[in-house]
C-alpha cells in the first residue's frame, strides 16, 4: 500500500466511496483507453487513492500472478508550475524510455518518437497536479491521445482549480470518460471512520471526535493524519493508548491552537 | 473546401477521421504537430499523412523537399479528400500551403475547426485567416459525417495457397496426366481448367505475336525471347496468386510452346525447397506497401521496377516520362530506342572491353520488348507519384523519367538510382538478386537459392534458342566415341 501522509504508523486505509470508485474508474479508463479526471481540494485523499489503485494494478501484473492477458504499463508524471509543451514532451519521453530526451530533437521528431513509444504496449499515463498544465500542454497530450496509433489511457489528477482549468478546454470536455470529484468527509460519518482509521481512536467519544473534526479535521484526511500523528506521540507521553480530551487539547496546542 | 464546425472539439469527430482510412482509400488525414508554426514541419506532417514514417524524410536526406514529395504522393495515391485536424491552429502560411497542395492534387479539403473562435461572426463567412480568396463552406459535423463517410474495412483475402493440393513433380509433357492420376477428382477439377485456360491464352498470344523464328537460320529471335519473358511476367505466370497456381500455368505454357517446337525448360533444382513459390512475380502487394513508405518517389519507383523486372538500374536511365502511362499501369520502351552504351560492357564504349555478357543482353531484351511492361495494380501509385514529381519539376514527355537529383540534364541517373535502390531494399529487407555479384549466384546466405539476372533466369527458366535437339545446353554434345584400346590393338 502507498505510504500515508507523514508516514503514520498503525493507520489503516479508509474505504470511502471515493477511494473505492477510484479503482473502478482506473479500470474503466484502461479498458476503454479513455481520459479521466480525479480532482478535489488538497488533502482529500486523491493521490493516495490513485496510488493505491495503481499499486493494485502493478501487483496484478507482477510475475507469478494470474495477470490479465493484456498487461498495462503505468507511467506517472508531475510537472512544475507553468510547464511548456517541450517540457511535457521531454518528461514524457524520459518517463517512457528511462533516458533523457536529446536536446537536438525538434518538436516534430520528439512527438513522432512519443507516438511510436505510445503505440505498443497498453499504458496508463497519470498526470498529477494537472491544474498546472496550460492549453498548449493539454493540446500536446490530446494530440498524442487522439492519434490512431497510440494506445494509452489518460488520468488527470489535480487539486484546487484542476477541473476549472481542464473544463476550460473544449477538447477535454467531450473526452472525459470518467470524472471523480473528491470532497471533504461528511461530518456525521467522521467518528465511525476515524475509529477504523487508527487504534488511537478506538472507543473514543463521538463528541470528542466531532470536536476534533470541527476544530482541526475540517473533513480533510490530510488534517486528520497530521492530528493523529501528533496525538499518537502525546498518548505515548501521557501513558494512554486512547485519545482523551486532555490529549486532544495538548495536540491543539502543538498544532497552532487548532486554528486552521 | 469545407470548414467543419467542430467548436466542441467532439471526440466523435476524431474517431471519424481516424476511421476515414488512408492514402490507399484516397484520403489523407493531416494532423499538424502541436505548437509548430512553420511550414516545414507541416510538410513533414503531410508526409506522415501520406503514410510515410516520421523519420523517413530525414533518413533519405530530403527533409527540405517534404512539400514536393508530399504533393507527389498525394497525386500518386490519387487522394481525393484531404482532412486537416485542428485546422484552427494553423498559421496563414501553413493553411495556404496545405490548401495549395490539396488543390494541385485535385483533392477536396476538409478543415476541422476545433474552436468557436473565428468561425462565424459578423461579416465573417468562414475562417478569417485561412486560405484567402478561396470559397469555403462551413458545415456541421453531421454533414461532414454524411458527405465523407468512414472508409470500408479492408477486405481480407483468403490464403489461396491453402486451397491448392500438392502438385506432382512431373515435367510438362506428363504433368496433366500425373495430376489426373494422383489428384482426387475435385482437386483435378481445380487444376485442369486453369491449365487449359492458360494453354489457350498461350496459343492466342503466340498467334498474335506472329513468327518467333528468324527466317534466315530458323532460330528464335532475341525479340521473341524478350516478348515471351514479358508475357510470362505480366500475364501468364507473374500474376499467379501462389506458387501452385503459377506451376500449373507454367506447365500449360510449356506444353503450348512445345507444340510449336519451342522449348521453355524449367530447372527447379537451384530454386530451393519450394521452387514453385519462386515462380510468381516479385512485385507483390506486400512489397508495394513497403515501398509506399519511401519518401523519395524515384527510389520507390526504381526499386519497384527493379523487383518487377529482376533487373538492375543499368537501363532505367533510358526511360522517358512519355514511356510511363499516366495511371502507372504500363511502361513502354520503344523498340527504336537506342540501347545505351555501357562502359566496359558495350563494344566501342570507354573502358576495358572484355565480352558482352549474356545477362546484359537478356536484360535489355526483356526491358525493350515489343509489348509494354505491365505494372501490377498494387504498385501503380509508386510510378504515378514519381511521374507527378517529375512533372512538378518541370520535366516534359521526352525528359528522362529517372533523373539525377542535382543535375537532371547533365548526369545519368544510374549510379544515383543504384544507391537509392540499395538503401531502400536494405530498409525494407528486400534481397534483390542483381545486388549480388556473379560469384554468389547460389548465395548460401539465403538458403542456396538461385539469383539470376533476368526475370526468366531468376525462376530457373530458359528458352532454347535453337530448338530441341540443337541447343547445346539442353542436349550436350556427346564426346567422340572411341573404342577401348584392347579392341584397337594399340599398345597400352
Amino acid at each position: 500500500m502507498p505510504q500515508h501522509f507523514v508516514n503514520l504508523p498503525g493507520a489503516t486505509t479508509l474505504p470511502t466511496r471515493q477511494y473505492q470508485l477510484t479503482g473502478q474508474i482506473i479500470g474503466d479508463l484502461i479498458a476503454e483507453l479513455a481520459t479521466g479526471v480525479v480532482h478535489g481540494p488538497a488533502g482529500t485523499g486523491k493521490t493516495y487513492a490513485v496510488q493505491a489503485a495503481l499499486e493494485r494494478l502493478r501487483a496484478s501484473a507482477a510475475p507469478g500472478t494470474a495477470s490479465p492477458p493484456d498487461q498495462v504499463s503505468v507511467c506517472t508524471l508531475a510537472f512544475p508550475s507553468k510547464p511548456t509543451m517541450r517540457l511535457v514532451a521531454d518528461e514524457l519521453l524520459t518517463a517512457l524510455t528511462g533516458a533523457a530526451a536529446p536536446r537536438s530533437r525538434n518538436r516534430f521528431h520528439l512527438i513522432a518518437a512519443l507516438t511510436d513509444l505510445l503505440s505498443g504496449l497498453r499504458r496508463l499515463i497519470v498526470i498529477d497536479e494537472a491544474q498546472r498544465l496550460n492549453g498548449d500542454c493539454i493540446e500536446l497530450i490530446r494530440h498524442l491521445h487522439d492519434h490512431p496509433h497510440t494506445r494509452f489511457a489518460l488520468l488527470y489528477v489535480g487539486g484546487d482549480g484542476c477541473w476549472e482549468v481542464l473544463s476550460r478546454e473544449p477538447m477535454l470536455a467531450s473526452r472525459v470518460f470518467r470524472r471523480l470529484p473528491f470532497t471533504r468527509l461528511d461530518r456525521p460519518a467522521v467518528p465511525a471512520l476515524m475509529r477504523r482509521y487508527h487504534p488511537v481512536y478506538h472507543g473514543a467519544d463521538e463528541q470528542l471526535l466531532l470536536e476534533i473534526e470541527d476544530a482541526y479535521g475540517k473533513g480533510m484526511l490530510r488534517n486528520w493524519a497530521v492530528f493523529t500523528h501528533a496525538a499518537v506521540g502525546m498518548c505515548g507521553t501521557a501513558g494512554t493508548d486512547r485519545i482523551t480530551a486532555e490529549v486532544a487539547g495538548n495536540v491543539y496546542a502543538k498544532l497552532g491552537g487548532g486554528i486552521r | 473546401m469545407y470548414v467543419v464546425d467542430n467548436a466542441g472539439d467532439d471526440l466523435a469527430a476524431v474517431r471519424h477521421i481516424n476511421a476515414c482510412g488512408g492514402p490507399a482509400d484516397g484520403r489523407a488525414v493531416l494532423r499538424p504537430t502541436p505548437g509548430a508554426r512553420d511550414v516545414d514541419t507541416l510538410g513533414w506532417d503531410l508526409l506522415v499523412a501520406v503514410a510515410k514514417p516520421p523519420h523517413g524524410a530525414r533518413r533519405e536526406h530530403v527533409s527540405g523537399l517534404s512539400w514536393e514529395y508530399g504533393q507527389s504522393w498525394l497525386a500518386g495515391f490519387a487522394v481525393s479528400h484531404m482532412i486537416i485536424d485542428r485546422a484552427h491552429l494553423l498559421t496563414r502560411d501553413q493553411a495556404g500551403k496545405a490548401a495549395a497542395a490539396a488543390a494541385r492534387a485535385g483533392a477536396t479539403l476538409w478543415l476541422l475547426w476545433g474552436t468557436a473562435t473565428g468561425l462565424r461572426g459578423p461579416g465573417c463567412g468562414g475562417p478569417p485567416h485561412l486560405v484567402a480568396g478561396q470559397p469555403a463552406q462551413v458545415i456541421s459535423l453531421w454533414e461532414f459525417y454524411q458527405r465523407l463517410p468512414a472508409a470500408p474495412p479492408p477486405a481480407t483475402e483468403p490464403d489461396q495457397e491453402d486451397d491448392w493440393p500438392p502438385l506432382p513433380a512431373a515435367d510438362f509433357p506428363t504433368f496433366l496426366a500425373a495430376c489426373r492420376r494422383y489428384l482426387p477428382r475435385d482437386q483435378f477439377a481445380q487444376v485442369a481448367p486453369l491449365y487449359y485456360d492458360t494453354a489457350e491464352a498461350a496459343d492466342a498470344w503466340l498467334e498474335t505475336y506472329g513468327a518467333p523464328r528468324d527466317p534466315r537460320d530458323g532460330q528464335l529471335t532475341a525479340a521473341f525471347e524478350g516478348a515471351l519473358a514479358g508475357w510470362l511476367r505480366d500475364s501468364a505466370i507473374g500474376p499467379a496468386p501462389c506458387g501452385p497456381a503459377a506451376l500449373v500455368r507454367l506447365r500449360a505454357v510449356q506444353a503450348a510452346l512445345f507444340i510449336r517446337a519451342i522449348v521453355l525448360s524449367w530447372q527447379p533444382g537451384p530454386l530451393g525447397p519450394d521452387p514453385a513459390s519462386r515462380l510468381p512475380g516479385n512485385l507483390t502487394p506486400q512489397l508495394a506497401g513497403a515501398l509506399a513508405t519511401t519518401v523519395r518517389t524515384d527510389a520507390a519507383a526504381a526499386t519497384a521496377l527493379s523487383a518487377h523486372l529482376n533487373h538492375g538500374p543499368a537501363f532505367f536511365g533510358t526511360l522517358q516520362i512519355g514511356d510511363v502511362a499516366p495511371d502507372g499501369s504500363a511502361i513502354r520502351v520503344p523498340a527504336s530506342r537506342g540501347r545505351p552504351d555501357r562502359r566496359g560492357i558495350t563494344p566501342g564504349a570507354d573502358g576495358p572491353y572484355d565480352q558482352m555478357p549474356e545477362a546484359d543482353e537478356r536484360t535489355w531484351r526483356e526491358m525493350a520488348a515489343a509489348e509494354p511492361i505491365r505494372i501490377p495494380a498494387c504498385a501503380r501509385a509508386l510510378f504515378t507519384a514519381h511521374l507527378a514529381y517529375r512533372h512538378a519539376s518541370g520535366a516534359t514527355g521526352t525528359d528522362p523519367y529517372f533523373a539525377h537529383p542535382r543535375d537532371p540534364a547533365g548526369k545519368p541517373a544510374t549510379q544515383n538510382l543504384r544507391g537509392a535502390i540499395r538503401a531502400t531494399a536494405q530498409r525494407i529487407g528486400l534481397d534483390l538478386p542483381w545486388m549480388h555479384g556473379d560469384s554468389c549466384q547460389y548465395g548460401a546466405d539465403i538458403g542456396l537459392t538461385r539469383r539470376g539476372h533476368s526475370w526468366l533466369s531468376e525462376r530457373g527458366l530458359r528458352l532454347a534458342r535453337t530448338g530441341p535437339g540443337q541447343d547445346p545446353i539442353l542436349t550436350p554434345p556427346r564426346g567422340k566415341p572411341c573404342r577401348p584400346r584392347w579392341i584397337t590393338g594399340e599398345p597400352p
